[in-house]
């Protein structure tokens, strides 16, 4: 159980203290609503580049970074298709310095022409070393692109094209930061070593008088329903093939959300696993096989990746993978299998309690989902699901048009 | 109205508390180090043993009779091993460096008692079986093969050749054919000379009792079997004669750099000034290269550099990726941000945000039971305690502009710094 207080400053801002006295320090987290899905289809890659220009120095403050680890701090952020999120820890003496910083920028950025020139080429790089520079590393762009035909999840938050990136301008920029960053369009999460009272009282000081803004109404086109299978070769410089499969699956708030994640822990969470031991132990037809879920705020997918062990073919592959999916649907899994996954997901909420900044992280985007007592409900959801709804759940997922499936093979030389 | 311009006190913070943990010897003379932590009811122990590639004959023998002990023991099938670890949803990590093979679990204490005795049957009888390791070789090849198509693989290989001499147990000399080379009844002798419960380091950390205590002895406590090794092998370095390398990747976008050099150890009275000395250079996000190379030429996604010590070594390298128009111009502004730090003085303003970084970070470092216990790991492995990092926290807060600069003239001359770059030749 995860113990916090909830306020909502005059301008919107919701504030969420979390206090663990075990740490020295403390975390102040703060999520923006704004990922790749809300970015215009022809400048993709904005939010990210976005969070990267939020270190480029504030309004009032010329540098972010100098004047956190004066104090000890550190700090980072990510962007996702749904959220752009970021932190810092400081030792607890030195939390002031934390609000300082981070409502500066919720204020308002130092736009310069300089920090946009040096970030664009920046993420030019990151797009070169996460993607392009790496064997399978295009995988994600291009399933993504055949599984969602209208839906913005269609690209990957680094951005479709390099170009979308290197066209970016400051008067981009500008638009992007007060539509979308805004005191009523984020949540604050203190953490560790501070009470809620001066945790409080900090917020109020520091965000309080930052401005509401007009932020517009989220208008994301929803996927259609996808009515026919759909595939994609394509040959790379790669020394194995490899098969993607990928299924659209709940929304992260939807009714079926938990018991998919737990079928994919069935069929690929630990050695004990089924893809495991049946596809990579005992049929030696693949080096690597996982099963997981994006866990979107919108439909997202559930998909099975594997890289082919030398001499097996495709079509091998790719039945292998479909009787083990054939199975989920046709036989109800044993009451021992269902409870070693629902005993894992709820050890690992343990685990996971040590560390007040993942907890901060947690809350904040639970927050942006609706409501952050939802970390606290996640075990009773494990726990509800059934055999019975597992297999359901498979026949509605597990479908040949509801699948969209890549086929990677090396490059004959 | 707040001026915010005004940057809000700051407190110093250079009073860090290190915990002393417990120790304790088995009967069969193991040694166990405790961290009694946290509130949550769960424990992490590292089993560590002298069974590192220091101790192999042959390529890949010592990683991957670490990484089969999972395979299948005396009283448990490969698949009974990972059944009883992920029905409990305990954790079971098996690795193994130069000097070391480790063994690591996490639990609730809950389950402590069944996980420790599947753990001891796994430590002390594996059985490598001949099917599931040959499954295992053939899935692991076709790993080291994708890996080995990474640039920074590239690099990181050939640096650590030229460094030590490729004879040499630090450098990584791994290829694709080993894999066929192997046998299992390698695995079988390495893991009877090398596993010795006798020589075993064994650290414990969470909410543990007394019980849990005697349940360790009990199931490693046992005597017999080989005694500590009175004397290890011991391998001369002989690094490159040139300076400058080049591995050949022609499709390559980026190429991966590593510069650096062999240097002190963690006792030497030099070291924790060269750590400073490192974290100026590229060792935080505001560091001299990051500054330089990412934030103001863009030219790569992050630089860093670090000192890297194993237990008869250490080196200090500065590690990247950056486009490969930009790479001569980025090995540029390395060498010039080197020189720099040899002839000019580090300011004030700049060595505080170091000093205050590096307390931050080390306080860091030990909070909370999974870092304490990641802390002092790498504190065991040197043969060292927290001592060690009490006397950095001293050095951090002592150390003067001056006394980097000799470092930096000492430690970093260009003509003693190797270079290796690995991507497409321009």
């Amino acid at each position: 159980m995860i113990e916090f207080q909830k306020y909502t400053l005059k301008n919107g801002l919701k504030v969420i203290v979390h206090t663990d006295t075990s740490t020295p320090m403390v975390a102040v987290n703060v999520i923006y609503n704004v990922g790749a899905r809300d970015e215009n289809p022809e400048k993709t890659g904005f939010a990210h580049l976005f969070e990267h220009l939020m270190f480029g120095g504030s309004k009032n403050i010329p540098d972010y970074d100098t004047p956190l680890q004066k104090v000890g701090g550190e700090n980072n952020a990510f962007t996702s298709n749904d959220i752009t999120n970021y932190y810092l820890t400081v030792p607890a003496a030195n939390i002031e310095t934390g609000f300082w910083l981070e409502s500066d920028r919720m204020l308002e950025l130092d736009f310069s022409e300089k920090s946009l020139e040096v970030q664009r080429n920046v993420v030019v790089e990151e797009f070169k070393q996460r993607y392009l520079n790496q064997p399978y590393g295009d995988v994600y762009p291009l399933m993504n692109s055949l599984a969602y035909k209208v839906h913005p999840y269609s690209w990957p938050t680094i951005g479709k094209d390099i170009s979308h990136i290197q066209n970016a301008t400051l008067n981009d920029v500008k638009e992007f930061f007060f539509k979308h960053y805004a005191p009523n369009n984020a949540v604050l999460v203190v953490s560790g070593n501070v009470d809620a009272e001066e945790a409080l009282r900090l917020s109020e000081k520091w965000f309080g008088d930052i401005p509401r803004r007009d932020v517009p109404e989220k208008n994301i086109p929803a996927e259609p329903v996808q009515t026919e299978f759909r595939s994609l070769t394509v040959e790379r410089d790669v020394p194995y093939d490899a098969i993607y499969l990928s299924f659209h699956m709940d929304r992260k708030l939807g009714d079926d959300y938990y018991a998919t994640d737990l079928l994919s822990d069935i069929l690929s969470s630990g050695n004990s696993s089924r893809l495991y031991r049946k596809l990579i132990v005992e049929d030696g037809l693949f080096s690597e096989l996982d099963a997981y879920i994006s866990g979107d705020v919108d439909p997202g997918l559930f998909s099975v990746a594997g890289k082919l062990i030398e001499g097996m073919t495709m079509e091998q592959a790719e039945k292998a993978i479909w009787d083990e999916l054939d199975k989920m649907k046709n036989t109800l899994v044993d009451a021992v299998e269902l409870q070693k996954v629902i005993n894992k997901v709820e050890a690992n909420l343990i685990y996971s309690e040590i560390g007040y900044l993942n907890k901060a992280m947690a809350l904040a985007a639970f927050e942006l989902l609706g409501d952050a007592s939802l970390i606290n409900t996640q075990g009773d959801n494990y726990r509800k699901v059934t055999p019975e709804k597992l297999r359901d759940l498979a026949n509605r997922l597990f479908t040949r048009e509801n699948c969209s499936t890549l086929y990677y093979k090396k490059k004959s030389k | 109205m707040i001026d915010r311009k005004i940057s809000p006190l700051v407190n110093d913070i250079s009073k860090i508390d290190f915990l002393t943990p417990e120790t304790w010897t088995l009967r069969n003379g193991a040694k166990v180090w405790g961290i009694k932590a946290g509130t949550q009811d769960l424990v992490k122990i590292d089993f560590m043993f002298n069974a590192g590639s220091w101790y192999q004959a042959s390529n890949l023998v010592a990683g991957l009779a670490n990484a089969y002990m999972n395979q299948g023991s005396k009283n448990y099938s490969a698949q009974q091993i990972a059944e009883a670890f992920d029905f409990r949803g305990a954790y079971l990590q098996l690795s193994a460096d130069q000097q070391h093979g480790y063994v690591s679990i996490l639990t609730l204490n809950k389950y402590f008692d069944e996980i420790l005795k599947v753990t001891a049957d796994v430590i002390k009888h594996p059985t490598f079986p001949a099917k599931e390791v040959k499954t295992q070789i053939a899935k692991k090849k076709q790993w080291f093969i994708v890996e080995n198509s990474k640039v920074k693989m590239l690099a990181q290989k050939k640096f650590s050749q030229v460094l030590f001499g490729e004879n040499h147990p630090y450098a990584n000399t791994n290829t694709a054919s080993d894999y066929d080379k192997l046998t299992r009844e390698q695995l079988v002798q390495f893991h009877a000379e090398n596993y010795r419960l006798s020589e075993c380091k064994i650290l414990i950390a969470g909410n543990y009792s007394d019980e849990m205590k005697e349940q360790l002895e009990f199931y490693f406590g046992e005597e017999g079997g080989l005694g500590a090794r009175e004397t290890i092998a011991s391998y001369p370095i002989v690094p490159a004669k040139e300076q400058a390398h080049f591995v050949d990747k022609d499709d390559a976008l980026q190429s991966a750099i590593r510069i650096g050099k062999l240097v002190v150890n963690r006792d030497h009275p030099d070291f924790h000034g060269l750590n400073i000395l490192s974290t100026i250079l590229g060792g935080y996000f505001g560091s001299r290269l990051m500054t330089n190379i990412r934030e103001d030429k863009g030219y790569t996604y992050g630089i860093g550099s670090a000192i890297f010590t194993f237990p008869h070594a250490s080196y200090f390298a500065i590690v990247t990726e950056v486009g490969t128009e930009v790479c001569s111009d980025a090995l540029t502004e390395i060498y010039f941000e080197i020189e720099k730090l040899q002839n000019d003085l580090v300011g004030d303003d700049e060595l505080d945000v170091v000093k205050n970084y590096l307390l931050g970070e080390m306080l860091r470092s030990i909070d909370g039971v999974f870092a304490m216990s990641g802390s002092f790991h790498t504190l065991l492995e040197a043969g060292l305690d927290f001592s060690h990092y009490r006397d950095f926290v001293t050095a951090i807060t002592k150390i003067t502009p001056e006394e980097i600069m000799q470092l930096a003239q000492k430690y970093l001359n260009k003509e003693e710094l190797f270079q290796v770059v690995a991507g497409k030749r321009q």
